[in-house]
């Protein structure tokens, strides 16, 4: 019970700073609208301010008390939970820093920030490398096997991430198939991927690739034949015209593969719970961690805020990624 | 219980809400009303009558097992004996309500009123803690004449407020086909880890309670008997300074570990990497590690042992609430009387592949060959503080 | 700029069995205009993507200047295509549109940016270098797109439908600009499409395509002037079409309307598809000639006026000057200045007639008998 909670709470977390950036315009404008509506239209136009009283009751305020509770105030909205929890720094005035000092002295925790960057950093590049050789390569040289691949990619959408964490948990283990085929090889412990971030990277990856060959598959296929076309006729071979001419006029689609797969891997709890090393652990892990098997409600806070600051920085990638000065298509 | 994880989390919710229901001076308040039912149950002697009559409710959390376990099994024996009283079974999958349903307990106690329920057995130790703040009727052998089996120090820590029907402890796993002389002590056990680099796992404290109880037994191979026992009943945070030594020779032992200090997440990994022939020897649930040879997830090969002295255990208490109707408290006394009698027991471990809430030694011939080398023997684990404070500074330091 | 010739041996290219090209020879001639004329699925398309390299052929031979090119890919084949829809990459402005080409040929800066400017100044569009293509209206920008063809100084210029995404105003005005630059830079130039208007101002030369095969080669003039097939004709211009036999000089229609042919060309007893075109059509006001037709219609095209006559079962279309004074429901006598005769069943054209007044006569009787064969008669637009 109260392991889901914090889950949800660092989902909020995420959110929250994924969304920052980019998603409060659309919102603001929908607001906008249904005031005019509700000059007019008396309940319709209420209907719209539902969505936006959902997200306050259900995000905003539990992010206002999660902060409340991070500076040391553990009364009021808190008290339940802090009561319950161990190792708090309460406040006195304003608030204390006193969680947060304490958590980034602690090498451990360094180390725990370094690696979840190192991870959503390599598997977002990773993702979108693989997704555009993908969908770039069939849109310019289409053939069975590409397509065959196109498809493979899509399916771990079907599959429960935890239960897919747990195959590639034992797939990469030391009595996995990768490793007794590199043994095989006479390369003895030489493809190990469980329980190292290597396999964490590696199986964020294969979560994040159906929605990011989705999406470009989308994109590529909106690119006009001439346009292409004109590319190999202008002399350009198909690697050129995939840099030059394909990546840029679908940049907006790779910023949104890159930022969502980085927000998708830094919140990620799962897969770096179960594929993933004993130590450093990514903040997912160390978020649910320190709120359950820690009990210090008040740290996981903090570990919930520096996910949130980490997400607004991948939305400032997205934003400055998707402001588009492209007026041609779409 | 075997997720100890989730337990632990859990049963700090459950004190919080207790704390909360009871307020201040809970303790002194319990015992004349408990010395009431003493005196009705007196003239009950060792046997409840046939005759006896009416209804009362049991609260379970659990998962469908124990479910399965009440309803099919042990409530059907029941009625055979006593045909005259109704247990209203009230079933809670994966005890999500177990820590609402102990804060109703413990508000009706404050208010010395019933609760609505003359039973309660919980997923978490939400029921253990409840125990502990005095909660619940004292179980006493006149009461309940069949509690005289269930080893004391189960009962200690409930303040004998509560009585333990079935368990699991943590115990050695080997494979016999490879190790021909398995490690008898810790010490003999970190010999072995540190001769056989690489074949030994443990699951992360955080993850699993069969790690945990592991590195519970290093620490206190450091630690005198007496601060091991408050480490156990009390939530004294100073006492987590004797754990350097414990901690340090885990650390070290890091590159001997399973993948050169590679923790499983959980328990069911430690089986996985058992089962697979990636480790030889590992710590685990021995339900689960009964149910994994049932099942046939781990070869024939693998043995379950004990160390001496041996791991810690989670035992599972059912509990009758202060203030539970006299007329109740009597049946859910009979019923909890019932459960405990051997043949009932016999039922518990072969349903749950767990241990009997009452001694192995009591058990038949027949019971006592399926737990093998496993003895009666547990250490007693840490409160549940102290342990999330083990969970979070062996993350720290020993990986 | 080079004037290259370009020739196809046999070409044949089949789509998942069905033959799009059958077997096509065709030579362009160095700084030839021609045009690949026919509607859509005649394969006309198809042979321009093999000559451009985007396809390749089943079997046969593509030659530019002699030299076998089948297995050159695109990239490094010497053609140029405009493409029918709008291509320029949205992305780059203008001046890099047309230089992607030339960076990619790693040429100086300065030639580059020298070269782009010659080139916008030639399409006319020097000031709008820095413009993205999409501030453009459509036909600017199918001129950046020929200035981007011609930037790589291609050996042969092929032109897919370049002018169908443009509105009849820029679509005259672009095909004019492409005849009279095409004249100056002197670019053997393919054409394809299926607008005989446009294929008849712009040609040299003219293929006619129908089904994958060569229907007709020749100048707009020849091929309008004498179409070898009924097909062509149809395609090129109108033509009123009549099922007739021979009848000693004359070609006797349905109805026993007869119209006198040139000594010698028919046989007697001939089935054969008789047409002419509706400019061909002269009203005569010699009352003497014994088939006589009413008119059903009269439709002002301007500068000419659009006539639908009628006699019995026959229907025929008549261009006439905008003078003749004519109303719906007058009877008028007719004189072909010129017919053109098929083999039954549309095949090859008898004989190429020469101009010469033919009144339409007929006997008393006016049986009508219906059309039959590929052509039927009236007329297509």
């Amino acid at each position: 019970m109260s392991e889901t909670s914090v889950s949800t709470e660092v989902a909020e977390a995420v959110v929250g700073g994924a969304g920052a950036p980019g998603a409060p315009a659309p919102r603001a404008r929908r607001s906008r609208r249904s005031a005019e509506g509700g000059s007019r239209g008396g309940l319709a136009g209420l209907l719209g301010y539902l969505p936006v009283a959902f997200l306050l009751v259900f995000g905003g305020i539990p992010i206002v008390f999660s902060l409340l509770l991070m500076f040391g105030h553990l009364g009021g909205p808190n008290a339940a939970i802090s009561e319950l929890g161990q190792g708090e720094i309460p406040a006195h005035g304003i608030g204390t820093l006193g969680a947060i000092t304490q958590l980034f002295e602690n090498a451990s925790y360094r180390q725990d920030i370094f690696a979840t960057v190192m991870v959503f950093v390599v598997t977002a590049a990773v993702v979108l490398a693989i997704a555009a050789l993908l969908t770039f390569w069939h849109r310019l040289r289409p053939s069975k096997p590409l397509a065959v691949l196109q498809f493979l990619a899509v399916i771990p959408l079907f599959i429960p991430v935890v239960i897919a964490s747990f195959s590639l948990w034992t797939f990469w283990g030391d009595r996995g198939f990768t490793n007794s085929l590199a043994q095989l090889a006479g390369w003895s412990n030489g493809l190990i991927f469980s329980g190292r971030i290597q396999g964490v990277i590696l199986a964020e990856t294969w979560v994040s690739l159906p929605f990011a060959v989705l999406l470009l598959r989308a994109g590529v296929a909106s690119l006009g034949d001439s346009s292409l076309d004109a590319g190999r006729d202008a002399g350009a071979r198909p690697f050129t015209i995939a840099r030059r001419i394909m990546l840029p006029q679908l940049r907006r689609e790779c910023t949104v593969v890159f930022c969502f797969t980085a927000v998708g891997a830094l919140g990620s709890f799962t897969v770096p719970y179960i594929v993933g090393p004993s130590s450093p652990v990514m903040l997912g892990v160390d978020a649910v961690n320190t709120y359950t098997a820690y009990n210090q409600p008040q740290q996981a806070a903090v570990i919930g805020f520096t996910i949130f600051v980490l997400a607004a920085l991948i939305g400032c990638v997205y934003a400055l990624g998707s402001r588009s000065r492209r007026v041609g298509r779409g | 219980m075997r997720h100890r994880r989730s337990a632990a989390a859990l049963a700090v919710v459950g004190s919080v809400a207790l704390s909360i229901g009871l307020g201040t001076g809970v303790g002194a308040s319990v015992r004349p009303a408990a010395r009431v039912h003493h005196t009705t149950s007196h003239k009950t002697k060792a046997r409840y009558p046939r005759t006896l009559a009416g209804s009362f409710a049991f609260y379970s959390g659990g998962d469908t097992n124990v479910q399965q376990l009440w309803q099919d099994v042990l409530i059907p024996a029941f009625n055979r004996a006593y045909p005259n009283i109704h247990v209203n079974y009230v079933f809670d999958e994966h005890g999500t309500n177990d820590v609402a349903t102990l804060a109703r307990v413990a508000q009706a106690e404050k208010n010395h009123a019933a609760s609505g329920y003359a039973l309660l057995e919980s997923a978490t130790n939400a029921v253990e803690l409840a125990a502990r703040q005095g909660l619940f009727i004292p179980v006493t052998t006149k009461d309940i004449p069949n509690s005289v089996n269930v080893p004391s120090a189960s009962m200690k820590v409930v303040n004998s407020d509560a009585v333990p029907y079935r368990g699991s402890k943590v115990v050695l796993a080997y494979n016999s086909a490879t190790v021909k002389n398995p490690p008898k002590t810790l010490a003999q056990l970190l010999t072995w880890i540190q001769q056989n680099p690489g074949k030994f796992a443990y699951c992360s404290p955080s993850g699993g309670g069969s790690g945990s109880y592991f590195v519970q037994s290093v620490l206190n191979s450091y630690i005198p008997q007496s601060v091991q026992e408050q480490l156990a009943f009390t939530s004294n945070s100073s006492l987590e300074s004797y754990w350097s030594k414990g901690l340090a020779e885990l650390h070290k032992l890091n590159p001997d570990m399973y993948g050169g200090g590679n923790y499983p997440t959980g328990n069911t990994q430690v089986l996985t990497l058992l089962g697979s022939g990636a480790v030889q020897m590992a710590t685990v649930w021995s339900d689960q590690g009964t149910q994994a040879l049932q099942d046939g997830q781990l070869p024939k090969s693998i043995k379950l042992v004990d160390l001496t002295p041996p791991f810690a255990g989670s035992p599972v208490y059912l509990g009758i609430p202060k203030y539970t109707p006299k007329n109740q408290a009597i049946l859910a006394s009979a019923f909890l009387n019932f459960v405990l009698s051997v043949p009932q027991q016999a039922k518990v471990v072969k349903r749950l592949a767990g241990f009997p809430g009452i001694k192995v030694s009591v058990m038949t011939k027949t019971v006592q060959s399926e737990f093998g080398v496993l003895g009666d023997g547990q250490s007693l684990p840490y409160a549940a503080t102290i342990s999330s404070d083990l969970n979070r500074i062996w993350q720290q330091q020993v990986p | 700029m080079q004037g290259s010739e370009l020739v196809l041996e046999q070409v044949t290219k089949s789509f998942s069995g069905a033959p799009a090209v059958d077997a096509v020879s065709l030579t362009v001639r160095p700084h030839e205009f021609l045009t690949l004329l026919g509607p859509s699925g005649s394969g006309k398309t198809t042979i321009l993507r093999m000559v451009g390299g985007f396809l390749s052929p089943d079997t046969g031979r593509i030659l530019i200047d002699g030299v076998d090119v089948s297995g050159v890919p695109v990239e490094r084949r010497p053609t140029a295509m405009l493409f029918q829809q709008l291509s320029l990459w949205p992305h780059l402005n203008v001046s890099r549109n047309v230089s992607f080409g030339l960076e990619l040929r790693h040429r100086p800066k300065q030639e580059i940016a020298r070269r782009v400017h010659e080139l916008l100044s030639v399409v006319g569009l020097a000031e709008l270098g820095s413009r993205l293509p999409a501030q453009l209206s459509g036909g600017q920008q199918q001129r950046v797109a020929l200035a981007r063809a011609l930037a790589l100084e291609p050996r042969i210029l092929l032109l897919d439908e370049p002018f169908s995404a443009l509105d009849t105003k820029l679509r005259v005005e672009l095909r004019t600009f492409v005849r009279s630059l095409q004249r100056e830079v002197g670019t053997t130039t393919l054409l394809v499409t299926h607008d005989q208007e446009e294929a008849l101002e712009l040609s040299d030369r003219i293929v006619v395509m129908r089904d994958g095969h060569v229907e007709q080669v020749g100048s707009p003039t020849d091929i309008y002037e004498t179409p070898a097939t009924t097909f062509v004709a149809e395609f090129l211009g109108a033509m009123n079409f009549f099922t007739g036999a021979a009848s000693g000089q004359q070609v006797r229609l349905a109805g026993d309307v007869a119209v006198p042919v040139d000594e010698g060309v028919l046989a007697a007893g001939d089935r054969l598809e008789m047409g002419v075109r509706p400019e061909d059509v002269v009203l005569d006001a010699d009352a003497g000639l014994p088939a006589r037709f009413t008119v059903e219609e009269v439709t002002s095209k301007g500068h000419f006026r659009a006539l639908r006559l009628r006699c019995g079962a026959l229907d025929l279309r008549a261009f006439v000057d905008k003078g003749v004074v004519v109303a719906p429901g007058d009877d008028v006598a007719v004189r072909f200045r010129k017919v053109h005769l098929f083999g039954s069943g549309g095949g090859g054209q008898v004989a190429p007639e020469a101009a010469a007044e033919r009144p339409v006569a007929a006997p008393s009787a006016m049986a009508v008998r219906g059309a039959s064969g590929t052509s039927g008669s009236g007329s297509r637009p």
